[in-house]
């Protein structure tokens, strides 16, 4: 074993024990854990055989990969997998606490529900994975600027969105910012 | 914490996930890394791919003639982009580049302005034929103008000098009254260094930046080509011409690549029959410049020294992109300017 080859694997050997639990999360947040399992397995395989990229790249990069191949996941099996049902599985302990902080969570939830896939996923990127603006851009693979204002209106729409729950009669507090709703 | 950050916290299903790495972690790890390596892993590809993806969203510029240049009566080849793309590598030859001294760094600066709105991104099969744009309460569409300045200050010593960049965007102009209050995040700064080697915007390596990268490459045009070609089929084979952009465009554009190597690249470019010269090219920085069309950018090379100093799309009906309103028929929805110098000092460096 040559020199670099023995620095690439204790490279990646570090990398994959410091992030894999944070991937790990990631995928398990939006898939059974089976099929999350199968894609942290293939993402870290895609990171060895790309090593110098992803040891560069670091958490973003892996984050990045992870999402395309989860992508690739469900569109082959034609699994209907969205966070959304994710979320949804968490829903009975907010039924089951009768308190305001349960009312806050199920308002929560159905606003969360109501957003389209991208503002959904830029949002739990955020504020599950707790990535910097920086690091979404990276995932998303586009600029941080871009992302910024993705962010900003995806906060916007859910605060729309909690201020104007299903059944209410108020009128949207910002009408003009559903007008580009994503059919999901 | 505000009710969105405890909510959203509280519905985590993985909050209390264990960071432990058990055995079968271990096994997993050892499983792939005993998985066998065909070739070394390559530096630094996405960028470029983003370019090419990018540019095709956009795919907002066709050429639309050919050029009247002035070619100082130099006569090569059977086509205008011939012979502009020669007199390019002659003038190319004979123009210095800044030269950057010890304590000094050479500065690249990129500005982007333009138009734009925002887009979704849609699930497989779920996009609509046309993006919509979304209308504010004044009836007006969304559009906004954007402008983003990118500086990399490269160090004498670049292999383990200090590397700075720096990022600056803000909107400048919104065409409707009632849009995204952005002074949360504009303008948006950020600045971060790189110790040796090259670097781009979201620190990964990229060789484009790297001279010593250059100096690896053939000098002869063919087999310059040749090489450049070999990374851009690095994924997957894609049409020749389309190609084309993706081996020279990051290396024309680089700012960094050596005048023999550019020199070199034109005129291999000259031989390909499906490289343009547009007929619209602008006045940029005071410069004239000749506007080289390749896959689906348009780079503009000033005249006298073909060094580049931008690029530039101009709408083309055909591509089904949504018109900017005020915008004439000819007139650029992006421009990027670009200029490189020598400066003895970068932020935060003294």
């Amino acid at each position: 074993m040559t020199a670099d080859e023995d620095e690439r694997r204790r490279a990646f050997e570090t990398l994959y024990r410091i992030t894999l639990p944070a991937i790990r999360s990631y995928t398990r947040r939006r898939a059974p854990d089976d099929l999350a399992d199968d894609v942290v397995a293939q993402t870290y395989l895609t990171a060895w055989r790309r090593c110098d990229e992803a040891v560069v790249g670091g958490l973003p990069w892996l984050y990045r990969t992870a999402r395309f191949t989860l992508a690739n996941h469900q569109r082959t099996e034609r699994r209907q997998l969205r966070v959304a049902q994710r979320v949804t599985s968490t829903t009975e302990i907010a039924e089951a606490d009768d308190t305001a902080a349960a009312d806050e969570r199920s308002l929560m939830l159905d606003a969360i529900q109501r957003l389209n896939n991208d503002e959904r996923e830029i949002l739990l990127l955020v504020y599950w994975e707790h990535l910097s603006v920086k690091a979404v851009a990276v995932v998303l693979d586009c600029r941080p600027g871009t992302a910024a204002v993705r962010l900003h209106r995806a906060r916007r729409k859910l605060r729309d969105a909690l201020s104007d729950p299903p059944g209410s009669q108020r009128s949207p507090a910002h009408p003009t910012t559903h007008t580009a709703e994503v059919p999901s | 914490m505000n009710t969105i950050t405890r909510t959203l916290a509280e519905l985590d299903p993985q909050a209390d996930a264990s960071t432990e790495i058990t055995a079968q972690d271990e096994d997993l790890l050892r499983a792939i890394m005993a998985t066998p390596i065909a070739q070394p892993a390559r530096k630094q590809r996405t960028h470029v791919r983003r370019t090419l993806i990018v540019a095709g969203a956009v795919a907002a510029t066709v050429a639309l003639g050919l050029t009247r240049i002035d070619l100082g009566g130099h006569e090569v080849g059977a086509s205008p982009a011939a012979a502009v793309l020669e007199r390019a590598a002659d003038v190319t030859i004979k123009t210095a580049d800044p030269v950057v001294g010890p304590g000094q760094y050479l500065r690249i600066t990129t500005v982007d302005e333009g138009w734009t709105f925002m887009r979704y991104f849609y699930p497989e099969g779920k996009a609509p034929d046309h993006d919509p744009i979304p209308i504010g309460d004044d009836g007006r569409p969304q559009f906004y103008k954007s402008r983003s300045v990118d500086r990399t200050y490269i160090p004498y010593d670049h292999d383990n000098g200090t590397w700075v960049f720096t990022k600056d965007s803000s909107i400048v102009q919104h065409m409707s009254t009632d849009h995204t209050p952005y002074a949360e995040h504009e303008p948006w700064h950020e600045d971060w260094t790189s110790k040796g080697g090259a670097s781009t915007n979201i620190q990964e390596y990229s060789k484009y930046l790297d001279a010593d990268w250059y100096t690896t490459l053939p000098r002869d045009p063919d087999d310059l080509l040749k090489e450049l070609l070999k990374d851009a089929h690095h994924y997957a084979p894609v049409e020749h011409y389309v190609a084309l952009e993706e081996a020279a465009a990051p290396v024309l554009t680089s700012g960094v690549a050596p005048a023999d190597i550019r020199a070199a690249l034109f005129r291999a470019l000259a031989k390909e029959p499906k490289v343009r010269i547009a007929h619209n090219a602008p006045v940029i920085d005071g410069r004239q410049t000749f506007a080289l069309h390749i896959g689906y950018t348009e780079l503009l090379f000033d005249r006298d020294t073909a060094q580049y100093v931008g690029r530039q799309s101009i709408p083309d009906p055909a591509d089904d992109e949504p018109a900017v309103p005020g915008l004439g028929a000819d007139e650029p929805v992006w421009v990027t300017t670009f200029h490189v110098d020598v400066v003895d000092s970068a932020p935060g460096q003294d």
